[in-house]
């Protein structure tokens, strides 16, 4: 056998390798991916704070930039970020939304409306950026040719309505909810339902929170009470109606932004939601014998 | 290898394989990893992650040599067999040896993995276990089926020579069979870690066959499967290169030339499928959570697939430049130099495009910089024009070997002109036309152009790789033969040359094996087993490199360890070829 051939072998594995480690350490850039941080921003932020925290958002944890370019090229992938506050402030004059609910919904429920010329493969930003930050980002936007109304935390309302319903879209199966349930079991449906699937909690907190304004769970049950007393309806066709035709009867001081329920649950979940709200502080007459009244309800909402 | 029986071949791989999870069984039961409330035990010096990282993708190597080199050790006893071609069946001999040595050394990387993960990651196989425990058991019966079949298949092959050759390519096939499972079912682990189904958001189980029929197990199965193949080869080709530059017999030098050629081309035509299978993975990614596609193919492992292209460029040149080399040992290649010449340049262009970088937005101060495109070469560093050349070079490529191929003939038939024009015209159109789809795709919406021109352009080059081959055997049908081609007639810094395909594919794996695991981010299953080591970022690029040159060496020193293993047994019964 001839020798040196292993010696060369050797030379050449090695070097090919420092080749390459001398590309990744000194021709690539170094750093590190850290889990992302949030960011965090106060009630009542300046506007100036808020388009430059937006503008962070959007050129590092966004990683808006990434499909985005900044100026109009050939061939782009994505919508141009100079602009876009124009080109939407124009777009928007011919549909039934304003600007800032269009701005939102781009960025929450991303497949909802496509200009023409691009795909639908923006993820939703929901899942990488918080509402404060999703709030940010869309002023920043908006200050890209047009001007600025969106605001923290004026606009969470508005963003929260785009959120509540963007959920909807991904309803989970249907519980099966038998003729011959407990009521211990209804109500710990229901409790599932306000708390997971139906979302009431995000709105209706168990317990006050500074950032809510809407009633609290241990409350909803005696404002239902009150307000069917000034309809002079029964409070459970009241109850029914809130839940499934909720801009029926707005309560005053109050937006009328909630989220119509059946189009999220099952009538036998909300059966057992609204059970679930009547065990808070009540006697609970709600049970699937109450299913007509419902179905009269919902049939009055015009839904499904 | 001296002559073992069957028998005894057998119940030395089964023997083997329960030492070692015998094993591995009594270091846990020892152990007791799960009684603990720490989610985490750190490896001395280097860390945990560092640890694993290193052994699993050692063992990954080898399994993808495992997994790979059967393929093709049955395909080519199958033809061999077929043809009644003696020096494919010695080739295919020669391969079952390495698969066989690499199945132990597999086994015992495995087993250090299998004690490492329980006792560094507690918590995470505790999950693991919890929904995919029950595919473990499986893949442990299946690992010894295939440690029984891949003995009978070896030991038995001079027994079985004369007799029972095609019962024999049958038990190769099963060896396959029984791979693909162990690859299906190590996949479906990874892609359910990667592209988690079947779970609750707690993490609870809801269906396991869900969490195994991942958005990612079949396409990474598939991509493995082709991968190991371009692997399995490479090493092949590794292997026949190192000792031809070792031998001084003739006959072993043209033995161990062929060898290498023909393991190197099988090598690369599975290597040209390879980016359309990454495309279908890739894919799935993307339609199972488009952030984490994006994380990966744009955000920060932008500049890895810069690296990607960087390395997969060289595999190119690598070959261009061998089979420039082999022109010299074809009676009548001196003929093509200059076109080789041509593609050469082609090759070259197409690489430096390729590796334009485009869309590396890693840092607020580098987008403003670089306003998301490279500053000088601009508009080359798009999609487009990416696509554009790595179709380009790799029908450069092509058309190397194509030309390689019919170097030494001369074609008889009376339609040999208008041929050879034919062929010219086809060669010269599809240039011009996956160039002139690029330069198209500048001027349409994104969406025309991902769906219909790269599929357009992707079709483009296979057609006109089988075009040319049909033709080529239509017109070089009893063609006048210049010469024979002289095996062995080779420069050694062509031998280099593969051997460098085999070291970069290596690179290469670990590199896109780290981009796999670390598209999860912070997470050990996204999002639903949060990564709350003190590991629980993405190191840096240099730190990858550095870990890939590890493995990388590290790999091949076990390499030379087999080969030189095969080669001492070797002299003993062959004796003189040495
Ligand atoms: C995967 C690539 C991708 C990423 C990442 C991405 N976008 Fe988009 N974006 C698009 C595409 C494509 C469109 C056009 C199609 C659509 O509306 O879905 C779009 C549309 C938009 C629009 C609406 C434009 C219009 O004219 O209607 C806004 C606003 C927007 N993106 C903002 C953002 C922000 C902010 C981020 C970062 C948090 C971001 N995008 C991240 C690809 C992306
Ligand atoms: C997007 C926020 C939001 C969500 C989600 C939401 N609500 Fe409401 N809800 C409101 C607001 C605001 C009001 C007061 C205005 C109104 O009456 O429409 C209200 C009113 C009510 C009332 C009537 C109280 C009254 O004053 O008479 C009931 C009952 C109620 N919600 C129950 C639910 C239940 C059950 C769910 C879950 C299925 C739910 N809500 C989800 C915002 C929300």
């Amino acid at each position: 056998m001839k020798k040196g051939g292993f010696g060369k072998l050797v030379v050449l594995i090695i070097g090919l390798s420092v080749f390459y480690t001398y590309v990744g350490l000194y021709f690539l850039p170094q750093s590190e991916s850290l889990p992302p941080v949030v960011i965090e921003i106060r009630e009542g932020i300046e506007q100036d704070e808020l388009l430059k925290i937006g503008e962070d958002i959007l050129f590092g944890k966004g990683q808006c930039m990434v499909c985005h370019p900044n100026k109009p090229e050939p061939g782009m992938r994505s919508p141009a970020i100079s602009g876009i506050g124009a080109v939407i402030a124009e777009r928007v004059k011919n549909m039934d939304v304003n600007e800032e609910e269009f701005i939102f919904q781009a960025l929450v429920d991303t497949k909802a409306y496509i200009p023409e010329g691009f795909a639908p493969i923006m993820p939703p930003s929901q899942k990488l950026l918080t509402e404060g930050e999703l709030i940010a980002v869309s002023a920043f936007l908006q200050s890209k040719g047009s001007d600025v109304t969106i605001s923290y935390p004026e606009s969470l309302p508005t963003l929260r309505k785009l959120l509540g319903s963007k959920e909807k879209k991904a309803v989970v199966a249907s519980v099966e909810i038998k003729k011959d349930i407990s009521q211990e079991e209804l109500l710990k449906i229901g409790k599932d339902m306000y708390d997971d699937k139906g979302g009431c909690i995000e709105c209706h907190p168990a317990a006050l929170d500074p950032d809510v304004e809407f009633p609290i769970l241990p409350v909803l049950l005696s404002e239902v009470q009150k307000h069917a007393d000034e309809k002079g309806s029964d409070v459970e066709s009241f109850l029914f109606e809130s839940l499934v035709n909720p801009g029926a009867y707005v309560a005053e001081g109050m937006d009328d932004i909630m989220p119509a329920t059946q189009d999220e649950l099952s009538p036998e979940e909300i059966i057992a939601v609204s059970a679930y709200i009547q065990s808070k502080g009540g006697k609970v007459t709600v049970s699937l014998d109450s299913l007509p009244k419902l179905t009269k309800e919902i049939e009055k909402a015009g839904g499904q | 290898m001296a002559e073992v029986s069957t028998t005894k071949g057998i119940s030395k791989g089964v023997v083997k394989l329960t030492v070692l999870l015998g094993i591995s069984f009594a270091i846990i039961l020892l152990f007791k990893p799960f009684a603990t409330e720490e989610a985490y035990r750190a490896f001395p010096v280097i860390g945990s992650r560092v640890w694993v990282w290193i052994i699993a993708q050692l063992h990954l190597n080898f399994a993808a040599f495992v997994l790979g080199v059967p393929i093709f050790a049955v395909a080519m006893e199958f033809i061999g067999w077929r043809k009644s071609d003696e020096r494919l069946d010695k080739i295919a001999h020669d391969f079952a040896k390495l698969f066989t040595v690499g199945y132990t050394i597999t086994a015992i990387l495995g087993t250090v993995l299998l004690i490492s993960l329980p006792i560094l990651y507690p918590k995470f196989m505790e999950h693991m276990m919890k929904i995919l425990g029950p595919t473990w058991w499986l893949y442990i019966v299946v690992m010894y089926t295939e440690t029984i079949i891949v003995a009978y298949y070896y030991y038995s092959w001079n027994q079985m020579k004369t007799e029972g050759k095609g019962k024999h390519v049958f038990l190769g096939l099963l060896v396959n069979l029984a791979g693909a499972a162990l690859l299906l079912i190590t996949s479906s682990w990874v892609g359910y870690m990667t592209t988690p189904g079947g779970v609750s958001e707690a993490g609870e189980l809801v269906s396991r066959w869900d969490a195994i029929m991942t958005y990612m197990w079949l396409p990474l199965s598939l991509h493995r499967l082709v991968a190991n193949v371009v692997f399995g080869a490479a090493i092949g080709a590794a292997y026949a290169a190192y000792r031809f530059t070792t031998s001084t017999s003739p006959e072993d030098k043209a033995y161990y030339d062929w060898m290498g050629y023909t393991a190197a081309m099988i090598c690369i035509a599975a290597y040209f499928i390879l980016p359309g299978i990454g495309y279908l993975l890739g894919v799935e990614i993307y339609a199972f959570n488009e952030q984490m596609g994006i994380q990966l193919m744009g955000g920060f492992f932008a500049w890895l697939w810069v690296m990607q292209a960087i390395l997969m460029g060289l595999i190119l040149f690598f070959i261009n430049y061998y089979l420039w080399i082999s022109l010299n040992k074809m009676p009548g290649g001196e003929r093509y130099f200059k076109y080789v010449k041509l593609l050469y340049i082609f090759t070259l262009l197409g690489w430096a495009i390729w590796m334009t970088p485009h869309s590396v937005a890693v840092s607020l101060e580098e987008a403003r910089r670089i306003g998301t495109y490279h500053p000088i070469l601009g508009n080359l560093g798009v999609m487009a024009s990416k696509n554009t050349a790595t179709i380009v070079a790799m029908l450069a490529t092509f058309y190397s070997y194509a030309i390689f191929r019919i170097a030494n003939q001369e074609p008889t038939v009376p339609w040999a002109k208008t041929g050879t024009m034919v062929k010219a015209a086809v060669m010269i159109a599809s240039f011009v036309g996956i160039l002139w789809i690029g330069w198209y795709s500048y001027i349409v919406p994104a969406e025309f152009r991902v769906k219909v021109l790269s599929t357009i352009q992707f079709g483009l080059f296979f057609g006109v790789m089988i075009a040319t081959l049909v033709i080529d055997k239509y017109l070089y049908k009893d063609a006048h033969i210049i010469g024979e081609p002289e095996w062995g007639k080779m420069p050694d810094r062509s031998q280099y040359a593969l051997i460098g395909v085999t070291v970069t594919f290596t690179w290469l794996m670990s590199l896109l094996g780290y981009m796999r695991a670390g598209g999860r981010q912070y997470w050990h299953v996204y999002g639903i087993v949060k990564d709350t080591s003190p590991d629980a970022f993405l190191p840096t690029h240099g730190f990858a490199s550095v870990v890939a040159s590890i493995t990388t060496i590290l790999f091949f020193f076990v390499v030379a360890a087999v080969f030189w293993g095969i080669i001492k047994t070797e002299k003993v019964p062959e004796g003189g070829t040495s």
